[in-house]
């Protein structure tokens, strides 16, 4: 009994997960989305340049049909299955992804999720565009703010969250923040999000076990996650709190791949013995051949 | 004392003889100069293929991004494994005291010398901008096999031709005195060659030591040369070079071509100069058992070559192999597998087959099935990087050589042939003295000595 009922969740899973790949279901709340910037030439080009780094690999080039033969197919972004998707449905996919597509929440800004979807709008030619008009952005009127403070005796990052309504300064409670750390390749999330207390602020542990650069600097960016409410916040900062790690270039040291002044020892050691002891026996013979003729001398001379 | 005057007699008259045989063909005659005419004609032709390209750089050849080294490089690891039968005769079977090569050393060693020589031409013709090839000296890193294969090919043509060289000089000296016919320069080349050589003793003595010693050379460095050239494919991670035993399946691929070539040049010789009594039937047996030996090993190596990746099938290699079985190559795949070992094997199993002639037009096929298989094993590889192949133009992805290209790779094979037509034809190809069994005192001294 209990092995049919793990066959059969096994089962139902499988099946989920099949129809799950035919059909990529948003939440209706966040179909509606719009960009919180109005698509432009500038977004466009940037949008095509974030296009190339993270996702030509696997989709090809708009409209060429060149995307990578993967189970599902990853699908042309220049297709009428791509562009009938709303824009928030857009965002929701890149955002969220689903197996085998990556989320890119962590890797792409939404500024830069806006851009790329800016970019493939420029192949749809019915698309009509909407974005938040700027009063709507914001409860604040976008007039909003993070302080990052380094608490650094309790090893904490304090950031505190502020508005501006009425020409009066006001803390913003409830709000979302993100606390992301820069890394090569986009950015790696500091722990969870938090939402700010009644003082208008949210403290973060120390990301202490993150590589920094030889000092241990860290690039940190704290960010409002609803952006819809109050417009595009954030605050960089860079703080001494990882660990100091300074990569050794690999042409420091002698290696195969290095120039011919950094050779490995026992390459050149083995090298030069190598041609020397040929060569060497090399001029030996050529020696004995003047032996040859030396003698040859001889014999004429004694015949003469 | 009358019987040492006997046996002296007999010896010159027995040298008369031969000496006549071997003399008779050398020398400059009206097929000499038709045939070199012809073949300098044919080389201006390839010279000024030569000179379209180093005006308007490689786009006039079928080489584009992917596919960067093509028939030019083929060309260079056939040339250089075709060279490689000088040191498996005089080298291999020469220190195992198998005799019978004597008469045929010689055209193995001239075989050598002109491969050799030719081999580093072959790659300045792939080379974009060939007036910087001094940077190759100038900036070379010692890590790369690229220099490696650069000493080790100059050092295996000094050898060779030292190879060639050496047991020449006895021949110089008896054609010094025995070409009336000669002109007058020719006299003065060989005497000037012949460096006073009066069969002494001594000298004898000194021709049977160093040739020992280059004999004993020449085996490692002509592994270093097959070796290295295998290396500048086997260190790239690329499905179809990425092998551990590149190394030892270029090395016997050169001996089935080079044992090839001798046939051919046994063939020639013993028909066209009249040789046959010194180039006999009998050779023609034995390299024919040569030439099995190595083809059957050389199938061994290709049996692991394929079998071992295809039974893995990583995606790479999977792609490379299915290219070859099935794909865009099968046909001249297939063809030079079968046609170019499985087949002369079988044929060489049996003994009429290995009479001169069916042996010479086994060989032919076997060492014009030599080229295409490196053909197979350079361009297959170049046209399937790692790279994405994204947005690349369609004449990237598929080789095709151009008729410009073709003319380039045909001229250094007329070098070859020019090199081999002036070594055999200003110098006697059968060692003279060797058949009139001169100094033979002196190697018996040698040998009990040792």
């Amino acid at each position: 009994m209990r092995k049919l009922i793990i066959f059969l969740l096994l089962t139902t899973g499988f099946c989920i997960h099949v129809s799950a790949q035919s059909e990529w279901i948003v939440p209706q709340e966040r179909k509606g989305r719009l960009s919180s910037f109005e698509f432009s030439d500038e977004s466009r080009a940037k949008g095509l340049d974030h296009y190339n780094k993270n996702c030509a690999s696997c989709h090809g080039q708009p409209g060429a049909a060149n995307y990578q033969n993967l189970v599902p197919p990853p699908g042309d972004p220049a297709s009428a299955d791509f562009l009938m998707n709303l824009d928030g449905e857009m965002f929701y996919k890149v955002m969220e992804g689903r197996d085998p597509m990556p989320s890119f929440k962590s890797v792409l800004t939404q500024d830069e999720i806006w851009e790329i979807i800016s970019y493939i709008r420029s192949y749809d030619p019915n698309y009509v565009h909407a974005f938040l008009p700027t009063a709507e952005k914001s409860a604040y009127g976008g007039i909003v703010s993070i302080t990052l403070t380094h608490l650094k005796e309790a090893g904490k990052i304090e950031a505190k969250v502020t508005g501006v309504k009425n020409g009066i300064i006001e803390n913003i409670a409830g709000a979302e923040v993100v606390l992301r750390v820069k890394r090569t390749f986009g950015s790696l999330l500091a722990g969870e999000p938090m939402e700010t207390n009644q003082n208008g602020i949210v403290v973060f542990n120390e990301p202490s076990d993150l590589p920094g650069n030889k000092d241990g600097l860290l690039e940190l960016t704290a960010q409002l996650t609803n952006q819809d409410a109050y417009g595009i916040t954030r605050a960089d900062t860079a703080l001494a709190v990882g660990k100091p790690f300074e990569a050794v270039s690999l042409t420091v040291e002698r290696a195969m791949w290095n120039t011919v002044r950094k050779a490995p020892i026992w390459l050149l050691i083995t090298f030069s013995l190598a041609v020397f002891l040929a060569w060497a026996t090399i001029f030996y013979i050529l020696h004995q051949l003047k032996k040859i003729t030396d003698i040859g001398k001889n014999v004429v001379e004694e015949w003469d | 004392m009358a019987q040492k005057n006997n046996h002296t007699t007999l010896q010159e008259t027995n040298l008369d003889n031969i000496a006549g045989d071997i003399l008779r063909p050398v020398g400059l005659n009206i097929k000499f100069h038709a045939w070199m005419g012809f073949l300098t004609l044919t080389l201006l032709a390839c010279l000024y293929a030569y000179w379209i390209q180093f005006n308007e750089g490689l786009i006039v050849t079928g080489l584009r991004d992917y596919v960067s080294w093509g028939m030019y490089l083929a060309s260079f690891v056939f040339f250089v494994a075709a060279s490689l039968i000088g040191m498996l005769i005089s080298g291999v079977l020469g220190l195992l005291g198998q005799d019978w090569i004597k008469p045929i050393a010689r055209i193995a060693e001239i075989i050598a010398v002109a491969f050799a020589a030719v081999a580093g031409l072959v790659i300045v013709s792939d080379m974009g901008r060939p007036e910087r090839l001094p940077y190759v000296f100038m900036y070379g890193r010692i890590q790369s096999p690229i220099l490696w294969d650069v000493t080790v090919v100059t050092t295996y043509l000094v050898i060779s031709l030292l190879l060639w060289f050496i047991p020449l000089l006895p021949d110089l000296a008896i054609a010094k005195t025995r070409m009336h016919h000669a002109p007058k320069w020719l006299s003065t080349v060989y005497n000037f060659l012949s460096l006073k050589w009066t069969h002494h003793p001594d000298q004898y003595k000194i021709l049977f030591r160093t040739t020992r010693i280059l004999l004993i050379l020449v085996i490692p460095t002509a592994f270093a040369i097959h070796t290295v050239t295998s290396w500048l494919f086997a260190v790239n991670p690329r499905a179809g070079w990425d092998s551990t035993i590149f190394g030892p399946y270029f090395l016997t691929g050169a001996f089935v071509a080079g044992a090839a070539g001798l046939i051919l040049a046994m063939y020639f010789f013993s028909k066209n100069y009249k040789l046959s009594s010194y180039i006999t039937a009998d050779h023609f047996n034995k390299m024919g058992k040569l030439l099995l030996l190595t083809a059957i090993v050389y199938l061994y190596f290709n049996i692991n070559e394929f079998l071992v990746p295809g039974y893995k099938l990583k995606t790479a290699d999977a792609i490379h192999l299915k290219e070859l079985f099935t794909g865009h190559y099968a046909w001249l795949f297939w063809t030079v597998q079968l046609g170019g070992l499985v087949i002369p094997i079988l044929l060489l199993l049996f003994k009429p087959m290995r009479k001169p002639l069916p042996l010479t037009i086994i060989a032919l096929v076997v060492f014009i099935g030599s080229w295409f298989k490196r053909y197979l094993i350079v361009i297959p590889t170049m046209e399937h990087p790692y790279l994405p192949k994204q947005f690349v133009p369609a004449e990237w992805i598929v080789y095709e050589p151009t008729l410009i290209e073709t003319a380039i790779t045909i001229g250094p094979l007329i070098m070859v042939l020019m090199i081999i037509t002036i070594l055999s034809k200003l110098f006697p190809v059968v060692p003279i003295w060797e058949m009139a069994g001169m100094g033979e005192d002196e190697t018996n001294d040698h040998k009990k000595a040792e």
